[in-house]
């Protein structure tokens, strides 16, 4: 390191939601001088998935262990067709022990992931700093970061942008974004239920968009529901019983009579996506650089694959003298992102968007999809295999 | 050596102007950005092993003395000197030499940049532990006197790379139809057939000169991955790695 840098903070991460906590954690363990910037994460009753590569990042973080004990297992994934249409799909299991894994995933609360997260930061050698950033200017040789309540900016080399889908550092560094909607709603909640989930997580797709029940640890379920707008509002409306009832109708009763454990919360459907990765010494993570519906899993997921491959730039730049937030450096990761960002939009997009399609070739596409990846082992495999990771990360990450 | 005595803002404003063009990776000099992680591996790599440095020590380089020839807008003499090096660079262009110093001091890193030639530096006696020829002796009008100068320029023990292109059909398809005609990664004019040298042209002038060839490797471009990897295959291009017997 020269004498210019030497005193400085390497990097900021800006946004203290699950990305940024994993960020700076991530960074910091790989020895770059790192500063979280964000106040201290709210209660989210919302739940994860973590997939097979995220638990892998986790555990080399050495935080796995930690949150394994608060996960439950999703051994098994069943998808059923109830669309009532003409031509429907049949029911399709996925079992992780083909594919030679424990479990796809592992469903957690956010809320015990973020204290999991937070103890971990405490304990480690990131600089915490409780409060929202102001302006940003990204300059030549270093970003300078105005702080809410501090008379001095900070200025880091590099800036990670994890504050979320309306980022003011997104925009600090000039990145563009596109949005889409969809004409639905989701609806999660946590439900416990009279009978085992058997780690099975079970798919419904309605004419609406998909019903999700998710297992959580002992007879609990997280609920992700999308349908329709008025749909989902009238369900929000309802007393906690009523709206227990209407889960369990929808549910076929499969786990027995529910009980609401956690409030509802709604949220219309929406997409986004940066048209790129970095620009101006800020690199986006996470919801900063893409927002796609709560389908398959992939949200959280893809934000751990964002900090692991930036983690690997930066790390690859500092072992060649380049400059950690320098335009090779950031180049380095926005090719490293490109393909997979792009795969999981359109992956989640194309599955949401032929549930809701009432144009019969649609349907018979997707139940043709589905019924083979029912019948043909290695398409079930490959399909699974690529959900939990893709495939040509490998590739891309060997320098 | 250009010493401005009169500063002109709209010269400055062009260098600037120019800076950004150098580094940025997307831009005109797209090719040597793209063209960087491989070069500055294998010297960060050969440099370590053989100056007996840890290469996870984020300044490995600190206490050797590296010149670069052919600078440019010193997209290597920054890494090098972010390394710990202390570094020089040369380029006969005063105008490269300008672009880099403003690069360099916007960096905020300490690089001795001169407007002049390695035969002048030789004639000069400076010597080097490190000296890096990467991409310059297809340009240059006698290879065996360029490369002899060269030779005098590394210390007893110190290590010179070189870089290039052969001189095979292979590398004139790609190196200069593919690359300059049908990709326009470079200007077209950029390299000349009859420039192009071939690995034994400069294993012979720096063994006269009392250098041993240390290592030789091919450089093979992977259009999937838009990727540059070291190879086996030292049809188009090549790095060789010489020393200096202590």
């Amino acid at each position: 390191m020269n004498q210019a840098t030497a005193d400085r903070t390497e990097i900021a991460v800006v946004g203290s939601g699950p990305s940024g906590m994993i960020a700076a954690l991530l960074l910091s363990r790989r020895g770059f001088s790192t500063v979280l910037v964000g106040p201290r994460a709210k209660a989210d009753p919302r739940t994860t998935a973590l997939l097979d590569a995220s638990v892998a990042i986790l555990g080399d973080l050495g935080i796995w262990e930690d949150i394994a004990p608060l996960a439950a297992p999703l051994r098994q994934m069943r998808l059923i067709d109830d669309t009532g249409r003409l031509v429907r799909a049949p029911e399709t299991l996925f079992d992780s022990a083909e594919i030679d894994l424990d479990a796809f995933g592992y469903n957690v609360l956010n809320n015990d992931l973020n204290s999991v997260l937070e103890k971990a930061l405490a304990a480690s050698s990131v600089t915490r700093i409780e409060a929202l950033a102001d302006a940003i200017r990204p300059g030549d040789d270093g970003v300078e970061i105005d702080i809410e309540g501090r008379a001095t900016p900070l200025r880091v080399q590099l800036l990670v942008a994890s504050d979320g889908r309306s980022s003011r550092a997104r925009d600090a560094a000039g990145i563009a974004v596109q949005r889409w909607s969809y004409p639905q709603s989701a609806l999660v909640a946590n439900l416990s239920h009279q009978r085992p989930h058997d780690d099975t997580s079970t798919e419904f797709h309605t004419p609406h968009g998909p019903f999700t029940l998710v297992p959580l640890k002992g007879n609990r379920s997280s609920l992700v529901w999308v349908g329709e707008p008025k749909e989902i509002v009238a369900m929000q409306a309802l007393d906690d019983a009523a709206f227990a009832r209407e889960v369990e109708r929808h549910a076929k009763s499969i786990l027995g009579p529910m009980t609401l454990e956690s409030g509802r919360q709604v949220f219309p459907l929406s997409g986004m996506k940066a048209k790129t990765v970095a620009a101006n010494r800020i690199a986006l993570v996470g919801e900063t650089a893409h927002v796609f519906p709560p389908i398959g899993a992939q949200g959280l997921n893809l934000s751990l694959r964002d900090v692991a491959d930036l983690g690997d730039a930066c790390e690859r730049a500092r072992s060649n003298g380049q400059d950690i937030g320098g335009g090779a450096a950031l180049s380095a990761y926005a090719a490293a992102r490109r393909g997979d960002i792009d795969t999981r939009i359109f992956g989640v997009d194309t599955l949401n968007r032929t549930l809701l399609a009432d144009f019969l070739p649609i349907q018979m596409v997707r139940g043709l999809g589905l019924y083979l990846a029912g019948r043909v082992g290695p398409l079930r495999r490959l399909l699974m295999r690529e959900g939990v990771a893709p495939s040509f990360r490998g590739r891309a990450r060997s320098a | 050596m250009t010493t401005k005595t009169t500063v002109d803002d709209a010269e400055v404003a062009r260098f600037s102007a120019m800076a950004d063009e150098w580094w940025d990776p997307t831009g005109k000099f797209r090719p040597l950005h793209k063209f960087s992680p491989v070069r500055l591996g294998y010297i960060k790599e050969h440099v370590s092993a053989h100056f007996a440095r840890n290469a996870e020590d984020p300044a490995a380089f600190k206490g050797l003395r590296f010149l670069d020839i052919g600078c440019g807008g010193g997209l290597l003499c920054e890494p090098m000197t972010r390394l710990g090096a202390e570094v020089i660079g040369v380029d006969p262009s005063p105008v490269n030499i300008e672009v880099a110093r403003l690069h360099a001091e916007r960096s905020g890193l300490q690089i001795d940049y001169r407007a002049t030639t390695a035969e002048d530096l030789a004639a000069a006696g400076e010597r080097f532990d490190v000296v890096l020829n990467m991409e310059v002796v297809e340009h240059v009008a006698d290879v065996p006197v360029y490369l002899a100068a060269c030779a005098q320029l590394v210390k007893p023990g110190g290590l010179m790379f070189v870089a290039t292109i052969n001189r095979t059909l292979k590398a004139y398809a790609l190196a200069i139809v593919a690359a300059e005609r049908v990709l326009r990664w470079l200007p077209p004019g950029t390299h000349s057939y009859e420039k192009l040298v071939k690995p034994a042209e400069i294993e012979g002038p720096l063994g006269e000169a009392g250098m041993t060839i240390v290592e030789r490797c091919g450089v093979t471009y992977n259009p999937l991955l838009d990727r540059w990897n070291r190879s086996r295959d030292m049809d188009m291009n090549y790095m060789l790695l010489a020393a200096r017997p202590k």
